[in-house]
């Protein structure tokens, strides 16, 4: 099927993305945590795309992705845009550096990179507007991100494997 | 030949995508100091967000949504014998107090018409479905299919059958965003039933109650008090239902809203008389 739809991974990957977060700025989800899990796999998508599918094209994609959680979650604009714009670039100046690592290595650094996100999208919020950060729910997320890592990247790999 | 054209192309595609990239980071941080002074381009781009793209997300999204509504149909018809038996009771109760209602309701009217009193009442300028509501991530507000083109503006409260939900803190054409009263950011005036306790109620950080962040002449209400909009900001309008106080400490306490939040269908946007 996705070679008749011509779709590769990263199209995939970029429909997940637009899934991911129509799902999260049109939520009439009542369960907290279920929002957490799709605002989580959302940002696992992000990074995912920034290690293993970087192009300049993502600058334009994560800059209207950020305008639109801000607006949409927030009704500012600020802490998504600063920050998916930041983590490409930061990616683009430090990726020569990452290709010498194993896969544990590589596999701590994206999950440290989204819990650097999450929480950098809270304080810049609480800077700019003065959202509350609420570390209890910091937490929460955090301990979410982790026990969704392992089977969120193994399925990403798998979806690395359509070509 | 071939190379050097080659060459040629692939530093311009660089410069390309970097004045791109510039540009891109240009314009974030353009838009984010706009934002902060509240310049007309950011309105216009937040009118396309709310109106053009939340449908499309909303349509997107359609099939976690009937999921969601599904789950929780369900868990409702597990739970419907012990409701049916909780409502038969609350109706007996009920129907105690809609006898004495009806008999207040005609001596205060009475009573009004004799002291030539003003009403109290709020003017009713639109009853409007939620079509979205914040994951509770960053900020608690819903999102109301009514907007300027009925008049909608902001500050103006938005209520429902069991009491006060929030106010109007932005508009756009056919959708307004509500900010709840569940959320840090909000302020609402409140005082209790007997008129002895002024105070402003806050958003809890779980957004579960509401917690005080003023009380006037430090006079704290007992636990069961009733909470009402006292109307001083003039933002609310007087004698709206906010909440129980449930907790009482120190120097604050702590109440529970009367509106359910997790079942928000229809709303109504409303000003004093």
């Amino acid at each position: 099927m996705p070679s008749y739809l011509n779709l590769n991974s990263y199209k995939i990957l970029n429909l997940l993305l637009i899934l991911f977060f129509s799902i999260i700025v049109s939520s009439n989800i009542k369960f907290y945590y279920l929002n957490l899990f799709f605002y989580s796999i959302f940002h696992f998508c992000i990074i995912y795309l920034v290690f293993y599918y970087y192009r300049n094209v993502l600058y334009l994609i994560f800059f209207l992705y950020g305008l639109g959680l801000d607006i949409l979650l927030i009704n500012q604009i600020g802490p998504h845009l600063i920050v998916f714009l930041s983590v490409l670039l930061i990616y683009n100046l430090i990726s020569k550096y990452l290709y010498h690592l194993n896969y544990i290595n590589i596999y701590i650094i994206l999950l440290t990179t989204i819990f650097a996100m999450i929480c950098l999208e809270k304080i810049i919020s609480f800077m700019l507007f003065g959202s509350t950060i609420n570390i209890q729910y910091l937490l929460e997320i955090n301990f979410l991100t982790t026990l969704l890592s392992f089977p969120v990247f193994y399925i990403f790999s798998k979806i690395d494997n359509i070509k | 030949m071939v190379s050097e054209n080659k060459i040629n192309f692939s530093i311009k595609r660089k410069s390309s995508s970097g004045i791109l990239i510039s540009f891109l980071f240009i314009l974030s941080f353009i838009l984010i100091l706009f934002n902060k002074t509240d310049y007309v381009l950011i309105n216009n781009i937040k009118n396309i967000g709310i109106d053009v793209v939340s449908p499309i997300t909303r349509f997107i999204s359609s099939p976690v949504t009937i999921v969601n509504n599904v789950a929780i149909r369900l868990n409702n018809i597990r739970s419907l014998e012990l409701k049916n038996a909780k409502l038969k009771e609350e109706i007996s109760r009920l129907k105690k107090w809609q006898t004495l209602a009806i008999k207040n309701s005609r001596e205060n009217r009475v009573y009004k018409s004799l002291l030539n009193s003003t009403t109290n009442e709020v003017e009713i300028i639109k009853t409007a479905s939620v079509i979205n509501e914040s994951p509770g991530i960053y900020n608690k507000f819903i999102t109301i299919n009514a907007g300027i083109n009925y008049n909608i503006i902001k500050d103006l409260a938005v209520i429902n059958n069991k009491g006060l939900i929030g106010k109007i803190i932005y508009t756009s054409k056919n959708n307004s965003k509500v900010l709840l009263i569940t959320d840090s950011n909000s302020s609402v005036p409140v005082k209790t039933l007997s008129d002895t306790s002024y105070a402003i109620m806050s958003g809890s950080s779980s957004g579960k109650y509401l917690v005080s962040t003023f009380t006037k002449e430090n006079k704290l209400p007992k636990v069961g008090d009733l909470l009402l909009t006292s109307g001083n900001a003039k933002v609310f309008p007087r004698d709206i239902l906010v909440g129980k106080v449930i907790k009482v400490n120190e120097d604050n306490f702590f109440a529970i809203p009367y509106v359910d939040f997790n079942n928000l269908s229809y709303v109504q946007i409303v000003k004093s008389k």
